[in-house]
């Protein structure tokens, strides 16, 4: 698996440009307007995006016929990507919860903003970054690169249309979802993450499973 | 060390179905035209495809379970994570064998003048070839399964694959070589053992020596041929002068037909002969 992981180092490390500008615009969007959570939400979705595209990586011209004849087994492959996207969600949420932290101090001088709630939400956003990944994954590995960029649009576009419906229908039953989400989290926030955490795992085992079973099925 | 009985792949206008088994200490060429089921062979053992009946075993073992530290494999144009530079695909390949030979391997891509700092998309035709060759015998491989790695080089550079592939074979009698080319000559002066494959069926199967010895191609006008013993004739061209007949007992017809013009047989030849002839 360690050479695995020095592949992707190095494909990742290819885009450190763009790594340089999705900071500097995080950081640059939370302290002109001041909005200091904004970053949790933008860099959840960096660390599938990074994964899928070492992924398209793998693929290209062949690639996975050439990676198979290596000692690297299937199954190994789907782990070492699961465990990518474990470090890239961390390492995500760090650059965040840094700019965020930055951000807060420049406006409130002081640590306060340090609390549970804030945990919590760092946490939430660790667990959509993973959503995703479980999500996105599967669909990566059975379609490959040209077809799986596509796909992803699809999936994206789908969780966004989705969203909107659901707003939609309790917007047309009367009553006001983000009030509502508001009330739950404020009451039991604790439970509400350590449900989502619980959630994202099963989800995420669910969706190794799958992507075993149609790597497996694939040919080179 | 390679068995291969009955196996059977089926694709939509293509069916691979054959058998075959590679002895330790030779080389065995596989000859065939384009698209007469070479790779799809090599990809079978590799376990990249599912074979829908038969087995390969390899070392004695199922293919499936193959240890693939064992296997140096070389697939016509394709290379190992081509958006890697070689610095960084030698840090990844040093980490993924258990035996890797960093410092010769090294010491040969500076030999071969490959750049560590280019990645290998950029790489030209020749140099990928090297390179693959290079990482397949780089790691103490037993088996060598080679699909065209001479594809599209030029003579100076196929000769030094060739010469690699030699050097392998020499440093240990026990390892051996599946390689398949659509250019005879590499095979006919690299292989022991000849395998011919058309439309993903075995036609024909030979050491090199017999082929090159006991087989021939004789050149009769029409009215030799009504006389000649076709007994051990295995096929038949129509041509200018009368009829090509290859035969795999060019003496019989050398000490009975004193007259036939015999030609020497070449893998060429005999490749022409065995899908143009009937």
């Amino acid at each position: 698996m360690k050479g695995l992981f020095i592949k992707d180092y190095s494909y990742i490390k290819q885009s450190k440009f763009l790594f340089l500008f999705l900071i500097i615009f995080g950081l640059g969007f939370s302290f002109i307007y001041d909005y200091h959570t904004f970053v949790y939400g933008y860099f959840s979705v960096f660390p599938s995006i990074m994964l899928m595209s070492t992924i398209n990586y793998d693929d290209y011209n062949h690639g996975f016929t050439s990676l198979l004849s290596l000692p690297i087994s299937k199954k190994e492959y789907i782990k070492q990507k699961y465990c990518l996207g474990l470090i890239l969600g961390l390492l995500f949420l760090a650059i965040a919860f840094i700019i965020s932290c930055l951000s807060y101090y420049r406006s409130l001088h002081s640590f306060q903003f340090l609390n549970s709630d804030l945990f919590c939400g760092c946490i939430m956003s660790l667990m959509f970054a993973y959503f995703i990944i479980a999500l996105a994954t599967p669909v990566a590995i059975y379609f490959g690169s040209q077809k799986g960029q596509l796909a992803m649009m699809v999936i994206f576009g789908g969780i966004f249309v989705m969203g909107f419906i659901i707003y939609f229908i309790f917007n047309l039953l009367g009553i006001d979802l983000k009030a509502w989400i508001d009330t739950i989290a404020s009451s039991s926030i604790p439970f509400i993450t350590l449900g989502i955490v619980v959630i994202t795992a099963i989800l995420n085992f669910i969706s190794y499973q799958i992507s075993i079973k149609i790597f497996n099925k694939k040919e080179y | 060390m390679i068995e291969i009985d009955g196996i059977k792949k089926t694709y939509k206008d293509f069916t691979l179905d054959c058998s075959l088994a590679i002895q330790p200490g030779t080389i065995t060429g596989l000859l065939g035209q384009n698209g007469a089921g070479k790779t799809t062979l090599f990809k079978a053992i590799m376990d990249l495809i599912h074979v829908e009946k038969g087995k390969i075993l390899i070392f004695g073992k199922d293919h499936q379970e193959l240890d693939k530290n064992q296997v140096g494999f070389v697939l016509s144009n394709t290379c190992i994570c081509e958006y890697l530079k070689l610095r960084e695909l030698i840090q990844m390949l040093n980490a993924v064998y258990d035996h890797f030979h960093l410092d010769h391997f090294i010491e040969q891509c500076k030999a071969h003048h490959l750049p560590f700092d280019k990645k290998i998309n950029e790489f030209s035709t020749g140099m990928k070839a090297k390179l693959n060759i290079l990482i397949a015998l780089s790691h103490e491989a037993k088996l060598l399964l080679l699909d065209e790695p001479t594809a599209g080089l030029d003579v100076v550079a196929r000769e030094e694959i060739l010469d690699l592939i030699r050097t392998f074979m020499e440093e240990d009698e026990e390892r051996c070589v599946l390689i398949s080319s659509h250019i005879s000559s590499d095979l006919e002066s690299l292989c022991d053992d000849i395998y011919m494959i058309d439309q993903g069926h075995i036609i024909l199967h030979e050491t090199n020596d017999c082929l090159l010895d006991e087989y021939g191609l004789l050149k009769v006008t029409k009215e030799q041929y009504q006389d000649l013993d076709l007994e051990y004739i295995l096929k038949t061209k129509e041509e200018n002068y009368g009829y090509a007949c290859l035969s795999n007992h060019k003496q019989f017809y050398k000490e009975n037909y004193p007259d036939i013009v015999i030609e020497k047989n070449t893998l060429d030849i005999l490749f022409s002969m065995m899908l143009g002839g009937h």
